[in-house]
C-alpha cells in the first residue's frame, strides 16, 4: 500500500485482558454513567476568540505586527530621536556613509537619512492607513446599501461600480494628482476615487448571503428596523472579510505612494517620502547605494508585513477554513 | 457569442464615455492653462493668444468638448501642447511598438514560469520548489516594481555589467525590463496556480479519474491542468493593468522609448492633450483586452453561457 | 489464493491529521463471490468508503493502510506495482461515486470521458471507442446518444450523469463493480431507476456488485447479502433475509427499527438510536457501539468481540458479545 508508516495500534481482544478482570461480573449491564455517550471535548470557541488564537498561533501575522509597531515607532519618535530636520542642508557633510552621528548617512545635500526615513514612514503610514479607513468606510456603506435594499437600487450601484471600475485605478490616480498637484493628501484624495470598489462588491455580496439567514429573518419578525438591521446584523457579520480587505487595501496605498513618488509625481521635494528617496537616489546610486538601501528597505518590509498580517487575518477569519 | 460581445462593447463604451468625460473636465478645471502667460514666460503673448485660438482654447469649454468627442469619433486625439507639431495619435503610434514588445514578452515570460512553478509547488506539497515559489511569491508581491528593477540594475548592469543599464533596440536591452515587468505577475500567477491546482486535485472528479485507471500524469495533464488554469486566464485582465503600471517605471528608468514614458513626462509637464489622449487610448486598450479575456474564457469553459 | 473474487482479511486503514491519527478501519473481513450483489450498510462516517477506497490505493497520502491479505480475481493485491493496480482500475474494477454533479470533469465532453478508459485499457482506436461508447450510453437508457456524447456534464441531469458514470464504469465489462451511494444524492423516483438499472448491468455482464450505501432501504431491495459496519468494524454480516429478519446485533437492530418502512404505515413506531458514533481519533477499547447500546454489559467497554455464526455455516454471523457464550444473563434484558 502507501507507505507504512505503522502508526496503527493492536486492538484490544479478550485475550489482551488480563485474567482479573475477566473474573468479576463482566457480563453484568454497564451502567449508563459508565457510557461514554456524546463526549464533547472541544469547548465551544466564539468566532473572534477562535480567530485571536489562529492569528497568535501565526509566525508571520505576528512578525507582521512587529514590524508595523517598528515602523509606527519609527515615525513617531524617529525624528525626535536625533538633532536634524528632515529638510536640513548642510553641504559639508555631503554624501557620507552610516556612522554614529548619521545613522543611515546622508544625502547629496547633507540631509540625515534616518530622519529622512522616518519622515517617510509618517508619509507612507498615515497614507496606508487613512486611505484604508476612508475606504472602508465608503465601501461597507456603499455596498451595505446596495446590498440590503436589492432590487433596482441595487443593479444600478452596481452598474456604476463596474463602470468605473473597467478602467484601471492608476489612471484615475495620475489624474486626481494632476489635478490636485503633488501633496499628501492628494495621494490620499486620489486613493478614495476606486479603492472603494472592490470592499463595497465584497460587502455587497456578504450582505446578500447572510441577508437570507434565519437569524435576519427572525430580526425582521420582532420588528427591528431596517437601518438596525443593517448595522446591528448584516455588517458585523460580515466583518471578517471587509477586515481582511482592508488590511491588503493598507499595502496597496503605500505602494501607490512610492509609486508616483518614485515616478516624480506623487510627493515633492523637500519632503522626504520613501518613494521620492528611492528615486532622488538612482542619480548615486552606483557610489552610494545606501541611499537607495534604506528606503527600499522601509518600503519592502513595511509591505511584507502588511500582507502576512493580510494573510494571517484571511486564514483566522475565514469560517470555511475552521477546522 | 455576438450577442454577448456586442452587450459587453456597449458597456465599455459607456465606461470609456464617463472616462473621457471625467478626464476631459478634470483636465480643463486645472487652474492655469497651458498657453496662459504664466505657464510659458518666454512667448510673446500674441503668440499665446493665437496658439489658444489655433487649439480652440479660447471656446467655450462644452464646445470645447463637443469638439473634442467629435474629432475622438474620427479618431484624432488632438495636438500635443508641450511638443508642439506633434499630435497625440502621432506619440501613441511612435511609443505602442517598443511598449508592446516589452509587454507581451513580460506576459509570456510570467506565464511560462508561473504555470509550472505553480504546479510543481502544488505537486511537490512541501518540497523545495514549493518553498522556493512561496519566498518568490512573497517577494514578488511585497517588493514594488521600482525596487526591484533598481535592484536588477544594480547587480546585472552597474556591478556585473553583463547587461546594458538602459537603453533600447538589442535584445540584450530588453532582458532586465523584462524580468521587471514579469517578476510581480509571476508571483502571483504561481500562487493562483497553486492554489487552484490544490483545489482541483480534491475535486471528486479527480479521484473518479483515477479510479478508471487513468495514469497520473495524464490525470494532472490533461483534467488538472486544464481545470485549475481557469483562475489564471481571469487573472490576464488586471495583469495587464499592473503590467501598465510597471511600464511607467521600466520605460522611464531604462529609456524606453514607449507609450507610458510619453504618460509619465505629459504627468510632469502638464501636457493635457497627451494625458488625455493616452489615458483614452490606455482603457479603450485595457477594456478591450479584459474582453477579448473573457471570450477565451468562455471558450476554454464550456459551462460558460453568452446570456448575460 | 482464495476462491473469492474479492476478499479482504484483518483491513486496517487510519489517517495522519493534524490532532492525531483517526483509525477510520480497524480490522474487517469481506469477500465477495463472482455475479454477487453485495451490500455494506452503515451510518456515515463508519469506514465503509474508506474500506473500498483502501483496497483500491486510491486514499490520499496520509493514509496507511494494512492488511493481512487483499486479493482479487486471484491476484494478490498487497504485491501488485502502482501500475498493475492501475491498470486494474477501469478495466477489471469499475466504480461510481457519489456524486454525479462532481464527479464527472466539467471541461470535456461526456464522449471523451467514456472513451478514456476504453483507449486507456482495451488500446481501442477513436473510432472503435466512439462505437462503444454509443453503444455503452444506449444500454444505461441515455436516448439518442450520438449527439450526447458531444455534450458537457453541466448539459445532464443528475440521474442521467449518473447513468453516464455507471457507462463509464461498465464500458470495459468489469468483472467487480463498487457503487459508493450511488443514488444517496438522487431524487427517490430516479433512485430507483438507477437501482435498476445497476442490477440490469449486473445481470447482463456477470459483474460482482459491491453497493455501499447509509440506506437499508437501497439494500433490502438490491443486495443478497450484507455488511453491517460500525465505528470502523464489522457488525453483523448474512444474506439479506438474515439481516433483515433474525437480526442478531443490537446496532443492527437499532438500525432497522430507525427506518420508516412503507408498507408499514402507522403501526411500526420509528426509534431513532441516541447518541452519535465514536471519535475514531480515540476509539473505545471495546465495541464501539457500546455508549449507545442499550443491552451494554461490562464487558462491552472493555474488550472487542469476535465474529460469532449463529450456527455452524451459516454464512450469518454477529460480533458481539451477547451472542457469544455466557451471555445468557444479559440477552434476557435485549429489545
Amino acid at each position: 500500500m502507501k507507505k507504512n508508516t505503522g502508526f496503527i495500534p493492536d486492538e484490544t481482544y479478550l485475550k489482551d485482558i488480563d485474567a482479573a478482570a475477566l473474573s468479576g461480573g463482566l457480563f453484568e449491564p454497564l451502567p449508563s454513567e459508565e457510557k461514554q455517550t456524546d463526549v464533547i471535548n472541544r469547548p465551544s470557541v466564539s468566532y473572534w476568540e477562535n480567530a485571536r488564537a489562529k492569528l497568535k498561533a501565526d509566525p508571520l501575522a505576528m512578525g507582521g505586527f512587529m514590524i508595523i509597531a517598528i515602523m509606527i515607532a519609527l515615525a513617531v519618535f524617529g525624528p525626535m530621536m536625533r538633532p536634524y530636520a528632515y529638510d536640513e542642508q548642510n553641504y559639508s557633510i555631503a554624501n557620507q556613509t552610516p556612522s554614529a552621528d548619521h545613522w543611515f548617512g546622508t544625502d547629496k545635500f547633507g540631509r540625515d537619512l534616518f530622519v529622512r526615513v522616518a519622515y517617510g514612514a509618517r508619509i507612507s503610514l498615515t497614507v496606508g492607513m487613512a486611505a484604508a479607513a476612508i475606504n472602508m468606510a465608503v465601501g461597507v456603506i456603499y455596498g451595505g446599501i446596495s446590498g440590503f435594499v436589492g432590487g433596482r437600487t441595487d443593479m444600478l450601484m452596481m452598474r456604476i461600480v463596474d463602470i468605473i471600475m473597467a478602467v484601471p485605478s492608476l489612471l484615475y490616480i495620475i489624474l486626481v494628482m494632476v489635478f490636485l498637484g503633488a501633496h499628501m493628501h492628494s495621494i490620499i484624495i486620489a486613493l478614495c476615487f476606486t479603492y472603494w470598489l472592490g470592499t463595497a462588491r465584497i460587502v455587497r455580496a456578504q450582505i446578500l448571503s447572510i441577508k437570507s439567514q434565519d437569524f435576519v429573518l427572525a430580526a425582521k419578525v420582532i420588528g427591528e428596523t431596517d437601518s438596525k438591521i443593517l448595522f446591528r446584523h448584516l455588517i458585523p457579520n460580515s466583518m471578517g472579510p471587509i477586515i481582511v480587505t482592508v488590511t491588503f487595501l493598507i499595502p496597496q496605498a503605500i505602494f501607490y505612494e512610492a509609486f508616483l513618488s518614485f515616478i516624480g509625481i506623487g510627493i515633492a521635494v523637500p519632503v522626504a517620502s520613501w518613494g521620492t528617496l528611492a528615486n532622488d537616489s538612482l542619480s548615486n546610486m552606483n557610489t552610494y547605494p545606501h541611499l537607495m538601501l534604506f528606503p527600499a528597505l522601509a518600503i519592502s518590509l513595511t509591505i511584507f508585513a502588511f500582507n502576512f498580517i493580510g494573510d494571517g487575518l484571511r486564514d483566522a477569519l475565514d469560517p470555511r477554513l475552521k477546522r | 457569442m455576438a450577442k454577448y460581445i456586442l452587450k459587453r462593447l456597449a458597456a465599455a463604451g459607456i465606461s470609456m464615455l464617463v472616462l473621457v468625460t471625467a478626464t476631459f473636465f478634470l483636465m480643463h478645471a486645472v487652474p492655469g492653462s497651458p498657453f496662459s502667460p504664466g505657464e510659458q514666460r518666454n512667448v510673446p503673448p500674441k503668440v499665446l493668444e493665437n496658439l489658444r485660438s489655433k487649439y480652440g482654447l479660447d471656446l467655450p469649454v462644452w464646445k470645447q468638448y463637443l469638439n473634442y468627442m467629435d474629432n475622438l469619433f474620427h479618431g484624432n486625439l488632438g495636438y500635443s501642447f508641450k511638443k508642439l507639431n506633434y499630435t497625440v495619435n502621432e506619440l501613441i503610434t511612435s511609443g505602442f511598438p517598443a511598449s508592446a514588445v516589452v509587454g507581451a514578452l513580460a506576459i509570456l515570460f510570467a506565464l511560462a514560469v508561473g504555470i509550472p512553478l505553480g504546479i510543481t509547488s502544488a505537486l511537490k506539497r512541501g518540497g523545495w520548489m514549493d518553498w522556493f515559489s512561496m519566498i518568490l511569491a512573497t517577494v514578488g508581491i511585497s517588493m514594488p516594481i521600482f525596487i526591484i528593477a533598481i535592484l536588477l540594475m544594480f547587480v546585472f548592469s552597474m556591478k556585473l555589467q553583463i547587461l546594458p543599464i538602459y537603453g533600447y533596440g538589442t535584445a540584450s536591452h530588453l532582458v532586465i525590463p523584462v524580468i521587471c515587468l514579469a517578476f510581480s505577475p509571476i508571483a502571483y500567477i504561481t500562487r493562483l496556480m497553486r492554489s487552484s491546482m490544490l483545489e482541483v486535485l480534491r475535486q471528486d472528479y479527480i479521484r473518479s479519474t483515477r479510479a478508471r485507471g487513468v495514469p497520473e500524469l495524464m490525470v494532472i495533464a490533461k483534467h488538472g491542468v486544464r481545470n485549475s488554469i481557469l483562475p489564471v486566464v481571469t487573472y490576464i485582465g488586471p495583469l495587464i493593468a499592473i503590467l501598465l503600471t510597471g511600464s511607467f517605471v521600466v520605460e522611464r528608468l531604462f529609456m524606453i522609448p514607449g507609450i507610458g514614458r510619453y504618460f509619465v513626462t505629459a504627468v510632469s509637464e502638464r501636457d493635457y492633450s497627451v494625458i488625455l489622449g493616452i489615458t483614452i487610448f490606455y482603457g479603450a486598450f485595457i477594456m478591450l483586452c479584459t474582453l477579448l479575456v473573457d471570450v477565451a474564457y468562455a471558450i476554454i469553459d464550456p459551462r460558460v453561457k453568452f446570456t448575460d | 489464493m482464495s476462491g473469492h473474487l474479492l476478499e479482504i482479511r484483518n483491513l486496517r486503514t487510519a489517517f495522519a491529521i493534524a490532532g492525531g491519527v483517526v483509525r477510520a478501519v480497524r480490522g474487517i473481513d469481506i469477500f465477495a463471490d463472482k455475479g454477487e450483489f453485495l451490500g455494506v450498510v452503515g451510518e456515515s462516517g463508519c469506514g465503509k468508503s474508506v474500506t473500498m477506497l483502501s483496497v483500491m490505493r486510491l486514499l490520499s497520502e496520509n493514509a496507511s493502510v494494512k492488511a493481512d491479505l487483499l486479493s482479487f480475481d486471484g491476484m494478490d493485491l498487497l504485491r501488485q506495482s502502482p501500475k498493475k493496480m492501475r491498470m486494474l482500475l477501469g478495466d477489471k474494477i469499475g466504480m461510481i461515486f457519489q456524486d454525479p454533479m462532481t464527479n464527472l470533469d466539467p471541461l470535456y465532453t461526456i464522449g471523451n470521458q467514456i472513451m478514456e478508459p476504453l483507449k486507456l485499457h482495451r488500446k481501442m482506436t477513436s473510432r472503435e471507442a466512439r462505437k462503444r461508447a454509443v453503444e455503452m450510453l444506449d444500454l444505461v437508457g441515455i436516448s439518442s446518444p450520438e449527439q450526447r456524447l458531444k455534450q458537457y456534464p453541466h448539459e445532464f441531469s443528475g440521474g442521467m450523469r449518473q447513468r453516464v458514470m455507471i457507462a463509464i464504469a461498465m464500458s470495459c465489462n468489469p468483472k467487480l463493480l463498487i457503487a459508493d451511494e450511488p443514488t444517496t444524492a438522487l431524487d427517490v423516483t430516479i433512485q430507483a431507476q438507477i437501482l435498476e438499472l445497476m442490477k440490469d448491468m449486473q445481470d447482463k455482464f456477470a459483474t460482482a456488485t459491491l453497493l455501499i450505501t447509509h440506506d437499508l432501504g437501497v439494500i433490502a431491495s438490491t443486495c443478497s447479502r450484507v455488511i453491517v459496519m460500525y465505528g470502523g468494524l464489522i457488525m453483523e454480516s448474512g444474506s439479506t433475509e438474515d439481516i433483515f429478519y433474525r437480526p442478531e446485533h443490537p446496532y443492527t437492530i437499532g438500525l432497522l427499527s430507525s427506518i420508516s418502512d412503507v408498507g408499514d404505515t402507522g403501526r411500526k413506531k420509528l426509534t431513532p438510536i441516541p447518541g452519535s458514533p465514536p471519535d475514531l481519533m480515540n476509539p473505545p477499547a471495546g465495541c464501539p457501539f457500546t455508549a449507545r447500546c442499550d443491552s451494554a454489559m461490562r464487558i462491552c467497554a472493555k474488550a472487542r468481540p469476535q465474529m460469532t455464526e449463529t450456527g455452524p455455516g451459516s454464512g450469518h454471523g454477529a460480533a458481539c458479545w451477547l451472542s457469544e457464550a455466557g451471555a445468557a444473563t444479559g440477552k434476557a434484558g435485549r429489545g
